[in-house]
């Protein structure tokens, strides 16, 4: 997903655009308040919050034990499991069970996992169609756009262009586009004739349960049902610290997750997968997939345990962070320029791929602590924020003038008078750029600052001029 | 693949040996989840919440008046054809051979293997307007159906047609998700899919407005048996 535009340019541009900051603004005032009116019914709302904390923390420092246990449980229930190290070992896995059972078409529910390993560009250049069936994703898919929210994908764009697109794509009629619910109507159509001819479902997977080998995708449309009910084949590829030890343990996870995410007690569809469909000799289970394979992937998430950020593996893909961050409900998640946007996707996105191209990440907060707030598993994310701060500083990536600039302030805190002679040089400067007590243009680097915001210009004597005073 | 799982287990293992994990109290199991008593009437409580969620929920006092009910649903959205659990599994006796008395063709769950020939089934079976399941337990806080798929009952009932009819027995009704899997430690085992559906398919991706039915069923009536 990255592109050769910078960080700040892609804010400035979503800064610009006043109808996406309305639809931020719709959209993340809507789930936040939903998220409140969800946990204001949830008695000892705290205590399930912690547990939940100890169960994650637990879970994530055995969690090689756990992924034993949970593949000889799948495994025990007649499926299987696969192991990728990287993205690359990922897709393939997925293709080559499409060669394997012979699928040709492929649905799919959704999954981020999906979008960081870029699934659907391999699927497509081996020859397998895959067909996107959340609402959202196949708005996504048709527009060949991004998705900018990890739970409602298309959070950035009107009805107006959603009909658009199904009026010049899909040909839709008037009839078709006249409210929301018919273009949902129209979508069910379309994609309900995916869904009876695919070979395949691709789904993500919320969590794996280690002792029973069940998989957990929760869906409101019901896509993730016929994605895992429809098609011969099943696949589900699921990060490999997506695991919770026991059923009970997954109980007091979807109690939190459907309230942090759209303010729901649960979601529609909470859909424990245990194995494909149990058969001996043509009796037994009338449907349901015939084979079920889940695919383990790491692609960087081992190399993130033992370390600072191992925390965010504590993470349930709720989406509750990224509509409490002001920066986010500002910038909205395309000008993150990652898979994952908002205050996870800053941890998360250079904790897996390094800081490199994605050290502007971690400074798009300010530190507030509204994430963490909301945050069901209480994870300390403007921590690992500033630890990454942190690191890009050391490890060099800060731009030179910044640099520059803090060298220049040590050689003057150093110097008393050179410090004084900077003082009067500064507030004379101050004068003559300030009005009625505010600066709102200063040239060069520091421009970054004044373009957005005025700089109170300093004060006619120093705190040092005035101890000075008292104290003659 | 065993390289990607040596590899990737020895990378955990070898990083979780390096330490260093974040602060926490402990990092035991924190033990059994903590559960909330919901006081009062289970069923209606269950009633309120399904409600609440646009299920409509019918009490019917006795085997022969949810017979009635479903029978008068299925005629009011004109059924020939119903795509329903064998009938031991509906949780009302009678219900099954009453339906096919009234003429309305019941359809089973069954899905062939062979690529072909499922896509044909999958064909015939899409146009069936309802879909009649039981349920193993109705969770009175969220309102939401507990559903196990094993033989006889089908996964694609409560899910293939745009409405589904479940029915209950007012004693299935327990409080609440964490009593459901403490008083079914088999929910896992005892079929391939377990489901909790709380109330009817609904997205709100499209500028946050609420729309049902994008694929699942809009409509869900569910017929508790007192």
């Amino acid at each position: 997903v990255s592109s050769p535009v910078t960080f700040y340019e892609r804010v400035d541009k979503a800064l610009k655009d006043r109808a996406l900051g309305a639809a931020m603004s719709r959209a993340t005032t809507t789930l936040m308040a939903g998220r409140r009116r969800g946990f204001d019914g949830l008695a000892h709302a705290d205590e399930i919050r912690d547990h939940a904390r100890a169960i994650r923390a637990h879970t994530v420092a055995r969690l090689g034990d756990y992924l034993r246990q949970f593949e000889a449980a799948v495994t025990a229930r007649g499926g299987h499991v696969h192991w990728a190290e990287t993205a690359e070992q990922a897709v393939e896995i997925v293709a080559g069970i499409a060669r394997q059972h012979g699928c040709r078409t492929a649905v799919k529910s959704k999954s981020m996992v999906s979008e960081e390993i870029e699934l659907n560009d391999a699927l497509e250049k081996a020859g397998v169609d895959v067909l996107e069936t959340d609402l959202g994703e196949f708005i996504v898919q048709i527009d060949r756009d991004h998705p900018s929210h990890i739970v409602a994908p298309i959070i950035h764009k009107s009805k107006e262009q959603v009909a658009e697109s199904f009026r010049t794509k899909l040909g839709a009629t008037p009839d078709d586009l006249k409210d929301v619910p018919s273009m949902t109507a129209f979508a069910r159509r379309a994609l309900r004739a995916g869904f009876l001819k695919a070979d395949m479902g691709i789904s993500g997977g919320n969590f794996g349960v280690a002792e029973t080998g069940s998989l957990c995708i929760v869906t409101n449309e019901g896509n993730g049902r016929l994605t895992t009910t429809l098609p011969r084949v099943h696949v589900a590829l699921m990060g490999i610290e997506r695991l919770v030890p026991t059923l009970a343990d997954l109980g007091v996870m979807l109690q939190i997750l459907g309230r942090s995410a759209m303010g729901q007690k649960l979601t529609v569809y909470t859909n424990i997968i245990s194995g494909p469909r149990r058969q001996h000799d043509g009796s037994g289970e009338s449907d349901g997939p015939d084979h079920f394979h889940v695919v383990l992937v790491d692609n960087g998430r081992s190399r993130l345990l033992g370390g600072e950020l191992a925390e965010i593996l504590y993470c349930i893909r709720c989406g509750a962070c990224l509509n409490a961050c002001p920066v986010y409900q500002q910038v909205g998640g395309h000008a993150y320029g990652s898979v994952y946007p908002g205050p996870i996707g800053a941890v998360l996105t250079p904790g897996l791929r390094g800081l490199g191209e994605w050290s502007d990440l971690p400074q798009a907060s300010s530190l507030c602590g509204a994430c963490r707030e909301v945050c069901p598993v209480r994870i300390d994310i403007p921590r690992m924020l500033l630890s990454l701060r942190d690191r890009s500083t050391e490890e060099g990536e800060t731009p030179s003038w910044v640099t520059a600039g803090l060298w220049f302030l040590r050689y003057l805190a150093e110097r008393p008078r050179a410090f004084r002679l900077a003082q009067r040089a500064a507030r004379v400067a101050s004068r003559a750029a300030s009005r009625d007590g505010w600066i709102s243009f200063v040239p060069g680097h520091l421009s970054r600052w004044t373009d957005r915001r005025d700089f109170p210009a300093l004060a006619p004597r120093s705190f040092m001029e005035r101890w000075e005073a008292r104290t003659r | 693949m065993t390289d990607g799982r040596f590899n990737v287990l020895a990378s955990i293992d070898r990083q979780i040996r390096l330490g260093g994990l974040p602060p926490a109290a402990s990092l035991e199991h924190p033990g059994p989840p903590p559960v909330s008593d919901v006081v009062g009437d289970l069923a209606a409580r269950f009633e309120a919440e399904a409600t609440a969620l646009a299920v409509t929920v019918h009490r019917a006092r006795g085997d022969a008046a949810a017979i009635d009910t479903v029978i008068a649903l299925l005629r009011q959205r004109s059924a020939t054809r119903v795509l329903a659990w064998d009938a031991d599994w509906l949780n009302c006796p009678g219900l099954a051979d009453a339906i096919a008395g009234a003429g309305i063709a019941l359809e089973s769950c069954w899905m062939p293997s062979d690529p072909e020939a499922r896509r044909a089934r999958l064909a015939e079976l899409d146009p069936v307007p309802v879909g009649l399941t039981g349920a193993v337990a109705g969770l009175a806080d969220t309102g939401s159906l507990a559903v196990i798929s094993a033989p006889g009952r089908g996964r694609m009932a409560s899910l293939l047609p745009p409405a589904h009819i479940a029915v209950l027995r007012a004693a299935q009704i327990v409080p609440s998700l964490p009593h459901f899997l403490a008083s079914h430690p088999d929910a896992a085992d005892a079929g391939s899919n377990l489901v909790f559906i709380t109330g009817p398919s609904r997205t709100g991706d499209i500028e946050m407005t609420l729309s049902r039915g994008v694929h699942g069923p809009g409509v869900v009536h569910v017929v508790v048996i007192e």
